[in-house]
């Protein structure tokens, strides 16, 4: 049955693609988790829909339009958060609604008859082209190579940004660049899983490695395990059972935090520790 | 890890922190007022006051996470490069998915450039700055395994691993027992003596801090007392500075005058992060 999939270009330029997004979601959501900043990639995501229709009315490529506009909504959130005098959640449940809305009528603006909304929403591997495949290649790379060479310094201002400032270290260029390559991730992302079902896959894999790793190191190579587990299995049932590939995918990520939430040696010891 | 002294002449004369005429408002609220300090290298200084006094407030201001809205703080060098900063124990997050090992590493990160890679003489350091607080056992243990008086020991090794000139550290004992505060008192006079270091410990806890340092430094937003512990004649502006009954009482336990509470407040354990 594989090699029949494996068959399909589509499915091919799936899988590709696929590995990409997934390794780099992964790794961005082990940071997201530990700076538990998943509301903010939420925020993000949402915004993409904005972009693609921002494109739409103004006639030009709707990836570049996505990836301006989130990565501006990424650096408003984080400048509202950090500067703001409104409190996160409301920052962002005010910048996530809003900018949904705003494609909504942008869409409806722009006259035309959406065909493939359902498509950027959810995710469809039908729609995924090779210039996709190359775009998804130029973003994820670029994301890991720049996440790799700042990696000690994101991890300790995930530990704690005020260490980090007394160090000397450029706290807020970090955080600004990782919301920003949240944003660039989700509009590679968009044709696999969704507008709507990213900011899932920047929560689930770092939160399921979270349950089986006591250390950074093992969480994050479990992180970019438990993603790529997830994205195999969820585009395999999807193509058997003609599903949704994003909402399978998700729906995988999903099964297997709760399996390894069971499982965990973190949770399991703590009965025997309060006792 | 000792370092070298490689000041000019005349540099013992100036302060490590300079601190002049700063005031600091939090939002609405006036946390430094006016305040006024030399800080000399070498010294050990006890800053005291009462919960919301400001003590976090000047340990911040002085390593630069709040500017003053007036005055001026001047170090004789970098802050990166020659401070040690230990921040409240409950700052620490204990879900965090690191050992002592990786959080003392993290106290290096600032000093290896833009793209920190470790090395073996990094490890190496790591290593010898968990073993001067006496951890190296436990360099392996996650932190959130860790006792409350052993996370601020790893929190003191990532400090001090930079091999900084001044330690500053923000209650540290809240929190731990009687022998667990003398242990750490002992480790942290060795590392003054080792490693020739300025430390500046703001506490709460009257009883004990006086009998360890050099001055004395009490806040309430503006400085009420710095004076060497045995200068202190009366205890008249601490009483100003706590707005409650104090007095000197002769303790067996150690050679100075210790200054004992005498209200209800005496036991309360609250650390007002101000």
């Amino acid at each position: 049955m594989f090699e029949d999939m494996l068959s399909f270009p589509f499915f091919q330029r799936a899988l590709m693609g696929g590995v990409l997004v997934a390794v780099t979601l992964s790794l961005l959501s082990f940071f997201v988790v530990l700076r538990r900043i998943s509301f903010i990639g939420v925020g993000i995501s949402h915004s993409a829909l904005a972009g693609v229709a921002l494109g739409l009315v103004l006639g030009i490529n709707t990836t570049l339009s996505a990836t301006a506009f989130c990565g501006l909504i990424a650096l408003l959130i984080g400048y509202i958060t950090r500067r703001g005098n409104v409190r996160e959640d409301v920052a962002i449940g005010i910048t996530f609604s809003g900018t949904m809305a705003t494609g909504v009528i942008l869409i409806a603006l722009s006259g035309k008859y959406m065909s493939n909304l359902y498509s950027y929403l959810f995710g469809s591997i039908l729609t995924i082209t090779n210039g996709d495949i190359a775009l998804m290649a130029v973003y994820c790379i670029a994301t890991i190579a720049l996440v790799g060479l700042f990696f000690k310094h994101l991890l300790l201002i995930s530990f704690d940004e005020n260490i980090a400032r007394v160090s000397g270290i450029h706290v807020d260029f970090l955080h600004y660049l990782l919301l920003v390559l949240i944003a660039i991730v989700t509009v590679a992302s968009i044709k696999l899983v969704g507008i709507i079902l990213v900011s899932a896959l920047l929560v689930l894999p770092a939160a399921t490695s979270r349950q089986l790793a006591r250390t950074y190191r093992p969480m994050l190579l479990l992180s970019v395990a438990a993603g790529l587990i997830s994205l195999f299995t969820g585009l395999v049932l999807s193509y058997t059972f003609d599903l949704p590939s994003g909402a399978t995918i998700v729906l995988c990520a999903c099964a297997l935090f709760f399996i390894c939430f069971a499982l965990s040696p973190r949770r399991l010891r703590k009965p025997a520790k309060g006792g | 890890m000792a370092k070298a002294d490689t000041r000019e002449p005349g540099e013992a004369d100036v302060p490590i922190v300079r601190l002049s005429n700063v005031w600091v408002w939090l939002g609405d609220t006036l946390a430094l007022r006016d305040v006024s300090l030399d800080i000399h290298e070498n010294r050990f200084i006890g800053l005291m006051g009462p919960n919301g006094g400001g003590k976090t407030t000047l340990l911040k201001t002085i390593v630069g996470l709040i500017k003053p809205d007036r005055g001026e703080v001047v170090l004789r060098s970098p802050v990166g490069k020659t401070v040690g900063y230990v921040p409240q124990e409950r700052t620490i997050d204990p879900d965090f998915p690191a050992t002592a090992y990786d959080v003392v590493e993290m106290g290096l990160y600032g000093s290896l450039g833009a793209f920190p890679r470790t090395t073996d003489e990094h490890r190496a350091q790591v290593m010898e700055a968990l073993d001067r607080v006496g951890m190296r056992k436990s360099a392996a243990k996650g932190i959130g395994a860790l006792s409350g008086g052993e996370k601020q020991r790893v929190s003191i090794a990532r400090a001090i691993v930079g091999t900084p000139s001044l330690l500053l550290l923000d209650e540290p004992t809240t929190g731990v027992d009687a022998d667990a505060r003398d242990d750490f008192f002992r480790t942290l006079q060795d590392l003054r003596r080792s490693l020739s270091l300025t430390v500046i410990l703001a506490s709460h806890d009257i009883e004990v801090v006086p009998s360890q340092v050099d001055e004395v430094i009490c806040i309430n937003q503006r400085v009420f007392v710095h004076a060497a512990p045995d200068e202190i004649e009366d205890v008249g502006d601490f009483r100003s500075a706590y707005g409650c009954e104090l007095e000197f009482i002769a303790h067996g336990k150690h050679p100075h005058r210790i200054i004992e509470r005498h209200d209800e407040a005496a036991g309360e354990e609250g650390n007002g992060d101000v």
